[in-house]
This record gives C-alpha cells, sequence and structure tokens, in this order.
C-alpha cells in the first residue's frame, strides 16, 4: 500500500512540475514576481497592477486555460485507455486503436465540411462541431462492440476496419473542402491546444467523472461476464455505461483538440507497472500521467521551433512511440509483468 | 437447497443436456460425475445463471433462480467456473478481495480475505502478482475468491457453492484439501454442487453422486447405492470394481 501511495505522490509532484514549467514557457517571457502578481491578483488576494496588465492577458487567458485544457485531455485519454482495457479484457484497447477518436475525428470533419457545403458559410455555430464528433465517437465505439466480443482477437480488427473506413470518408471530405475549411480540417488531423478556452475543460473533466465510479466494477468485469455476473453485477451494462463515457469523453476531447494519439496506450500500462492492475487506483494514476504526457508534449510542441508550434499529435507520436516499443520489449503488455 | 428438474440445453444443434433431473439438499455435498462431455459443466452452468436452459426449471434456496435478482443472490451463492482466464496484474489478495464485492464494504473484508487464502494453502501469497503464479496456484486463489464469497452464508449456514471441477490442474494433496473444504462448507449448512471427473478422488467426501453422460442423468444416490460397477460402466463405459 506505502509503495502506491509513494507512486501517487510522485505522479501528483511530476504533474504540478509540468504545469510550472509549462506556465513559465512560451514565445511570450513572464518575469516570475509579475507571474504572482497577476495570480494573486486573479485569486484575490491582491490588487491588479496596471503595468502586468499584458502579463495577465498572457497568463490568463491564454496559458492557463491551454493548461487546464491540456491536463483535462490528457487525463481523458489515460482514464479512457485504462477504462476501454479493462471493460474489455484486452490489454491493447485504446480509443485510438478501437476507432473511437477516428470516429470522434470524422464527425468533426463532416461537420466543418457539410456545413461550409450546405450554406457555402464558414461560421459554423460552437456546437456543431462537438456534438457532432460526441455522435462519432459513440457510434464507431457501439459498432466495434457490436461487430466484436471483447477480449477477442476481433476486437483489434475490427478497431482497425473502423479507423480505415474513417479515414477514408475524412480523404473523401476533405477532397470537397475549400481552402479554408482544409485549415481547419487540418487542426482536427493531429490536435492542437491552441484554441483552448475555460468552458471546454469542464466538460472534458464532468465526463470522466462517471468512468471513475465504475472503478470496482471494472476489476470484476475483468475476470470475465460470467464471474462479474456471480459477483452480482451486469457486465453488460457496466461495459455499455463505462464505454458511452468514454465514447463522450473522447468525442469532447477530440472535438476540443483534435486527433492525440498514443496517451491511452502508455499510460495505463505505466500506471499498471507502478501499482498493479486494480482500476481503483490505475484510472486516477492513468489520469494524472495522460496529463504529464499532454503537458509535456504541449510544452515541446511549444518551445522547440519557437515561434512556429509543432501539432501537438506529432509530439505524442514521437514520445509515444519509441515508449511503446520499450514497454513491449523490456515488459510485456499490461498482463505479462514479471 | 437446489432443485433442478427437465433441464434441456441445446446449443448449435447439439443438445448438451437433455431433460435433466438433479437434487442437491441442504448440508450436503453433492457430486456429479462422468466423462468429457457428459454435461456435467452445461448442467452447471444453467444452475449459476450463465446460461438459460431451453427448458426446465430451476429452483434455489427456495425461489425459482429466475426470480433472484444478481446481486441479491451473489450474497447467497458463490460460483467458481471451470476457467478463469485474468491476464491483468492483480495480486492475489486484491483477486480474493473481489469475493466481498456483493457486500457492503466492512473492516472485516481484510481478514475474511487472509483466512481464504489460509483454507487454500496460500497465505504467504497475498503480494505476489496473479499472472506470474502457476495454474495450480491460480486455480486456488479463484477457489479462494469463491471462499470470500461464501464467507456470510457459511456462517449464516444457509447459502449455496456450485463447483467446476475444483480439483483439476491441482496436485492430490491440493486437490483433496479443496474437496475437504467444499465438504466442511456443506457440514456447516451450505449446499454443495461440484462437477469432479475423478470418482475415486471424491468418493471419500461426496455425500451423494449424479452420475451423467450424453447430457442425461443416469443415476443419482449416496455413494453406497450409487458407486456400482454397473453405474461406471453406464457412464463411463468401463469396467471397474
Amino acid at each position: 500500500m506505502a509503495s502506491e501511495a509513494r507512486a501517487f505522490v510522485l505522479l501528483a509532484a511530476v504533474v504540478m512540475g509540468a504545469l510550472v514549467w509549462n506556465l513559465f514557457s512560451g514565445a511570450f517571457s513572464i518575469p516570475l514576481d509579475a507571474m504572482v502578481r497577476v495570480l494573486g491578483a486573479a485569486l484575490g488576494v491582491c490588487d491588479p497592477a496596471q503595468e502586468d496588465r499584458r502579463f495577465a492577458l498572457v497568463l490568463l487567458d491564454v496559458r492557463l486555460p491551454r493548461l487546464c485544457l491540456a491536463c483535462a485531455v490528457g487525463a481523458t485519454l489515460g482514464f479512457s485507455g485504462a477504462a476501454m482495457q479493462g471493460v474489455l479484457r484486452n490489454p491493447l484497447a485504446e480509443p485510438g486503436l478501437l476507432g473511437t477518436a477516428s470516429g470522434a475525428a470524422l464527425g468533426a470533419v463532416a461537420a466543418i465540411v457539410l456545413e461550409g457545403v450546405l450554406t457555402r458559410r464558414h461560421d459554423f455555430a460552437p456546437f456543431v462541431v462537438p456534438v457532432a464528433a460526441f455522435l462519432g465517437a459513440v457510434l464507431s465505439t457501439a459498432v466495434v462492440v457490436a461487430v466484436a466480443l471483447p477480449s477477442s482477437a476481433t476486437l483489434l480488427l475490427t478497431g482497425i476496419a473502423i479507423n480505415a473506413l474513417a479515414g477514408s470518408a475524412i480523404g473523401l471530405l476533405i477532397s470537397l473542402a475549400n481552402d479554408e475549411q482544409l485549415r481547419s480540417l487540418t487542426f482536427w488531423m493531429i490536435g492542437s491546444l491552441a484554441a483552448a478556452n475555460w468552458s471546454q475543460c469542464g466538460i472534458v473533466v464532468a465526463i470522466g467523472a462517471v468512468v471513475f465510479r465504475h472503478a470496482l466494477a471494472l476489476d470484476a468485469t475483468t475476470l470475465g461476464d460470467d464471474v462479474a455476473g456471480h459477483l452480482g453485477l451486469d457486465a453488460v451494462a457496466v461495459r455499455g455505461r463505462v464505454l458511452a463515457a468514454v465514447a463522450l469523453a473522447v468525442g469532447a476531447g477530440v472535438a476540443f483538440v483534435g486527433m492525440v494519439g498514443f496517451v491511452g496506450l502508455v499510460a495505463p500500462h505505466l500506471v499498471c507497472l507502478m501499482m498493479g492492475a486494480r482500476h481503483r487506483l490505475v484510472l486516477p494514476g492513468s489520469a494524472l500521467l495522460g496529463a504529464v504526457l499532454v503537458l509535456l508534449a504541449d510544452l515541446a510542441a511549444r518551445t522547440i521551433a519557437a515561434p512556429t508550434e509543432l501539432p501537438l499529435g506529432i509530439l505524442t507520436g514521437l514520445l509515444g512511440g519509441p515508449f511503446l516499443l520499450w514497454l513491449l520489449i523490456h515488459v510485456g503488455v499490461r498482463g505479462g509483468v514479471s | 437447497m437446489i432443485r433442478a428438474s427437465g433441464i434441456v440445453v441445446r446449443r448449435g444443434g447439439r443438445t448438451l443436456v437433455d431433460a435433466a433431473d438433479l437434487e442437491a439438499p441442504v448440508g450436503k455435498l453433492t457430486v456429479v460425475v462422468g466423462p468429457n462431455g457428459a454435461g456435467k459443466s452445461a448442467l452447471l452452468r444453467v444452475l449459476s445463471g450463465d446460461v438459460s436452459a431451453d427448458a426446465g426449471e430451476v429452483t434455489m434456496l427456495d425461489r425459482p433462480l429466475a426470480r433472484w435478482r444478481r446481486e441479491e443472490i451473489a450474497r447467497r451463492r458463490a460460483v467458481l467456473p471451470q476457467g478463469c482466464a485474468l491476464n491483468f496484474s492483480f495480486r492475489v489478495r486484491d483477486v480474493v478481495r473481489l469475493g466481498r464485492l456483493p457486500f457492503p464494504p466492512s473492516a472485516a473484508d481484510r481478514d475474511i480475505a487472509a483466512c481464504a487464502l489460509e483454507d487454500v494453502g496460500l497465505s504467504g501469497f497475498a503480494d505476489r502478482l496473479y499472472p506470474n503464479l502457476s495454474g495450480g496456484e491460480q486455480r486456488r486463489v479463484q477457489f479462494a475468491r469463491v471462499l470470500a464469497q461464501v464467507a456470510d452464508a457459511a456462517a449464516a449456514g444457509s447459502g449455496v457453492l456450485l463447483l467446476d471441477e475444483p480439483t483439476a490442474s491441482l496436485d492430490p494433496a491440493h486437490g483433496l484439501a479443496a474437496l475437504h473444504r467444499a465438504k466442511a462448507l456443506a457440514v456447516a449448512g451450505l449446499t454443495v454442487l461440484a462437477v469432479v471427473r475423478d470418482v475415486n478422488l471424491a468418493a471419500p467426501f461426496a455425500d451423494s453422486f449424479v452420475g451423467m453422460r450424453d447430457g442425461r442423468v443416469m443415476f443419482s444416490g449416496p455413494p453406497s447405492t450409487s458407486l456400482t460397477p454397473d453405474n461406471m460402466r453406464l457412464v463411463y463405459g468401463v469396467e471397474a470394481r
């Protein structure tokens, strides 16, 4: 128990470190004393100073919302991966591989392009894209779960089929898009946190809370539907509720920041190594680690080629791909921990 | 008490269980024997609610099985399935604690889980990772999980324990220990029904035998009347003395 508590303290410390590091980094440098004054004023501790106004603008309206959205999206991807792996009894299940994310992207892209085609205008309502992404995520997840039985190899094959289908459909839509739409579309394909605002963070976090309520039930479903039934649970209902929540959370994440891969796969496996497979620990642990991964990826995205900003999805792929390979070579997937 | 009458299970054009009648009385260890493919497990899966029968009725603890709510029966009945593939790195302690899931969390859970592990001879294994255990050890951990689930029912002297091949992949000593435990729970007042392939292993413990072949119940009764050479030939097709 003590080692698990230590792992949590370590994770929380890393999150805090990444947050502070992110807060200080950027194209616009903010001195420490100005930052303290601005944050103090925002919390109502001291009065806002006139000369800090541009610092306050950058900090409170650009960097902080961006940080929060990075945390929220990273956490969502982390616990979504953990929940999907548990509920489908497959250590490779992940929103990206199972087509949830690409379904959401298809929804978002369709909303952008078809809205433009239908009305010849590009000022689509702010809710159309997130709702379309929700629908895409839910639909693709439903198809995967309906076609493939949990814990079977067909699960990943179905995910591959969905990803291919969504990819082709997105390609088709892109060929219909005009230049203006193309710029917006690129954003969905690779992911970015540049357009963050406060209300987006709340939505992503609220949906995630639903999944955490099912931590114990998720432990039981890893033993199989029958055993979960013997323990008094309706495994099918648990799976339905958890996957619906995951699809909604991932849909929201994709709608707000685009496709960000690998976090859902890497975070649960690493957390599992640190503190075992119990979902009561793995879900919050994966959320914390997912937040760290996206924070660090965003930091790299903003600073490596500053002032040019690299796409977030490219960074998570660069960080996550080699890490996953290392994990597979040295440790094996979530089951075969030695 | 378990009473099943006229149970029929058909799957893929084959009749797995054919009009089987079975009665397992309170406080007794009833052992279902028979060759591979006799329909023993299919019948047990009907009793555990995993499979719905195509015909027939099951009464469990004086109520039709269909009228029990899932979470309600989980507090009175535990099931050890034949196989249980768990490839997530849970610790042994956590797997056993899952047996307490049907009950509101209590301070006693820790002791109950520890007791259950001790009962299967794995008290030093609580912190080990389940996927790293041998097949026989994993089997015993699952048995401990089931023991943790029936702890309350055993204390109250009323409940049901269904065991599908509790001795499979165990060495003879641990196989005997598992059956000994099952018998002790029956003495404590549970209705215990176990599928066991090895008649000789079960003979010292069983209060009653049910012999199955080709989905049909061929004989049933206490060992003295059921374990006859005729019945053995009927079920297994071998000459026995």
